[in-house]
Formats: structure tokens, sequence, C-alpha cells
């Protein structure tokens, strides 16, 4: 199955990363060579997750230029449900809101930021078992509805945003190889308690830091190719510190691995397509690496190669 | 018992850290008195437990906070 089209939303509304940081007595190097966020997006409080859903699947049905009504199934990789609630699921909720017809199966994937690489693995199988042919993912989650703003570990990290990826056979980016993994011995160092978002730092750091180079080296490895095949490493933007530190394993090609989040902050699942939106348009670039890595705590990486 | 002496953990301070005033640090400053930010101090001690062969948890991390406390700390592993 190919990716054909990726459309993101992003909210308007930000708010001043730099002026927060003074107040947490973060100097304004560090928050921008280790945070990497100036500015985190903030979602209309009177706007749900279905919201943000529904307006990205627009978006990238009026790119495409497919009818919303085409999809034959939509998936929503979420862990903030509208109103903070978990039934019904949001991908039912955003088929409801597009008049959607019943034929249109919808589920949400509970995972955080390595949703994205497990969405694609997971609906891009499920639609060849069902002999689909089109079908959107969807990630969407505001953090800022979980997130302690007094909290200095994270409130200068997680910024709101959601990405539409349209899956066709007709689309110019085939799915590849993917690794998918757990270490749920590791679960409590990102979780939420009364709904309220806690991440310990140091072992997320050190998780990401190994265990993800490990897995994209073991990926590169199964396919037979070599670090230089690959055109681009679009890792989940955790941190500017983890980006840099995971890029740092692979000196020989450390520059392709983008960093963008100045402008949106550590944006969970969204983090992926938000830079493969601005890269699959690129002729240049002909084999990417996905990764995400975070709750539960999982990490996947996948290979996905222009179509020629 | 797991060995690193000053000269490799200056070497791994660099490494993690580049604008770090290593000339001016002595083995017994507080990383804190440098102002090591977190992440670099998380990046060190990742970098210790790999040429280590050990895990320091969290609640060690306070007999980390100098180049004479980790080769302390390690020696005892």
């Amino acid at each position: 199955m190919n990716i054909h089209t990726i459309s993101s939303f992003i909210p308007e509304s930000s708010v001043d990363n730099a002026a927060r940081a003074v107040q947490f007595g973060i100097k304004p190097e560090a928050l921008s060579s280790k945070i990497g966020a100036e500015k985190l997006k903030v979602l209309d409080p009177a706007a749900e997750t279905s919201d943000m859903v529904t307006k990205c699947i627009q978006r990238a049905c009026e790119k495409s230029g497919f009818e919303p009504q085409s999809l034959q199934a939509l998936v929503v990789v979420t862990q903030n449900g509208d109103a903070g609630e978990t039934i019904p699921h949001v991908s039912a909720v955003a088929h409801g809101k597009l008049g959607l017809p019943d034929e249109v199966l919808t589920f949400d994937i509970g995972l955080g930021c390595s949703g994205y690489v497990y969405g694609l693995a997971i609906l891009s199988g499920l639609m060849k078992q069902l002999g689909l042919s089109r079908a959107v993912l969807v990630t969407a989650d505001p953090y800022s509805r979980i997130i302690d703003s007094s909290d200095r570990a994270t409130s200068l990290l997680f910024g709101d945003a959601a990405a539409a990826t349209i899956l066709d056979p007709s689309g110019g980016w085939s799915i590849g190889h993917s690794i998918l993994q757990t270490d749920g011995s590791k679960r409590d160092h990102i979780k939420t308690v009364s709904r309220v978002f806690e991440m310990n730092g140091r072992q997320v750091f050190t998780f990401a830091a190994t265990s993800v180079p490990e897995q994209i080296r073991r990926l590169i490895g199964e396919v037979g190719l070599t670090e230089q095949d690959i055109d681009q490493y679009c890792i989940h933007q955790g941190s500017a510190a983890i980006v840099s530190a995971i890029a740092s394993k692979f000196p020989a090609v450390s520059d392709r691995f983008p960093c963008e989040m100045t402008d949106t902050g550590n944006t969970v699942s969204s983090s992926v397509p938000l830079l493969l939106e601005k890269r699959i348009n690129d002729r240049s670039i002909k084999k990417m690496v996905l990764s995400g890595f975070g709750i539960g705590l999982s990490w996947g990486s996948m290979l996905i190669e222009r179509v020629e | 018992m797991a060995d690193i002496n000053a000269e490799t953990l200056r070497g791994l301070l660099v490494q993690v850290a580049p604008d770090t005033d290593i000339a001016g640090l002595q083995d017994d400053t507080l990383f804190d008195d440098i102002d090591l930010d977190s992440i670099d101090f998380f990046n060190l001690l990742l970098e210790v437990q790999v040429h280590c062969g050990i895990e320091i948890p969290d609640q060690d991390l306070d007999r980390c906070n100098s180049i004479n406390n980790i080769i302390g700390y390690c020696s005892e592993k």
C-alpha cells in the first residue's frame, strides 16, 4: 500500500515558550538547542480532538481530489478523546461529523509518539487483509489538555497538531518493512495520573538514545541497505536534544535527521507526518526511514520508498 | 567493579557538552556549579553506563554529581 497525500492541521493559537522558559530559569540557548521549541500550538478550548481530525481529513481530501465518501477506513491515533473521554472512539465521532457512509470502518489506536509508524503498519496490513483500496490514518493528540503548565519537564515540550495521511495504491510512496517493539517494564516512565501527564525525562532520553538507533540499524540491515542509502531519517521530534542524540549515533549521515519543531514543539504522533508532509513531493528524496518512540515504552521504525 | 578515570570522563563530557569549560573544571567541581544542564547530565550518565556496562538508577543520581563522585560510584558497582 502507498502513501498518497498528507495534510496537517496546526492550531493558530500559540504560547511563547521563550517567555515561559525564563520563568523556569532556562536559558535561551538551552531552549533552542535542547528543547527546540520557541512556540507551542494550542487547540482552541472550544474545539475537540474530533474537530482536528475532520479538519485535516477535509484538507487531505481537497489536496488529493478524493471525496471523503470514497474512504473505506478511518483510523485515528490518539490518547485524548473528545472532552477527555475514551467512549465513543474519536474516529467514530469524526465519521459522524463528516457524514460518512456506514461501509467506512473506524477504530482508534491508543498510542503516543510511536503511533504514526504503528498506525501505518496496522492500516496497510488491514487494507491488504480486507481488500481495501483507500483509507485515512489521522494522528491527533491535543496534549495541552493533559499537561501541567507548572511542570518544568513537560510544559515547554508539547504542542497540539494533527495530520491526515491518505493511503491509496496510486500514492507515490510505498510502505515497506517495519519493526515494532515494546518494553512494558518501562511503562511508568511516561504516564498520566488523574489525567495529568508525567514523564521521567532521563529514562525516556536514555531509552530513545539507545533503543531507537539500534532499531533503525536493524531495519536498514534487514532490507539490505546501508545508512547512506537512506535520504532522510524522519524521526519523532521528541526534543531537539533527543533528535540530536539519535542523529549523533549515525555520524556519517547525521545531517539527514531533520529537527523541525521550533514553531510546533513535540506534537506526539503527528511529528513524523509533519516532517513527511514537507518531503513527499521532493523528487530528490527516494528513500526515508520513519521512526517513532514513546509511551509504552514503545518504538517503531519503517522504510518508505518513492514509487518510480 | 566498573572502571572509569577522570580523563575518560572529561572526554565524555566534551563529547556530550562541547561548550563546557573543561579547563576550569576540577575533579571535585560539582556539575551544578558549571551549569551543566539536565539533558547534558543525562547524556553524560548514559555514556558512563555504556562505557562501564552498568545501570545507574534514578535514586543514585545525586551520587554522580562530579567527576570524582562518578569515579567513586562506578568503583563500587
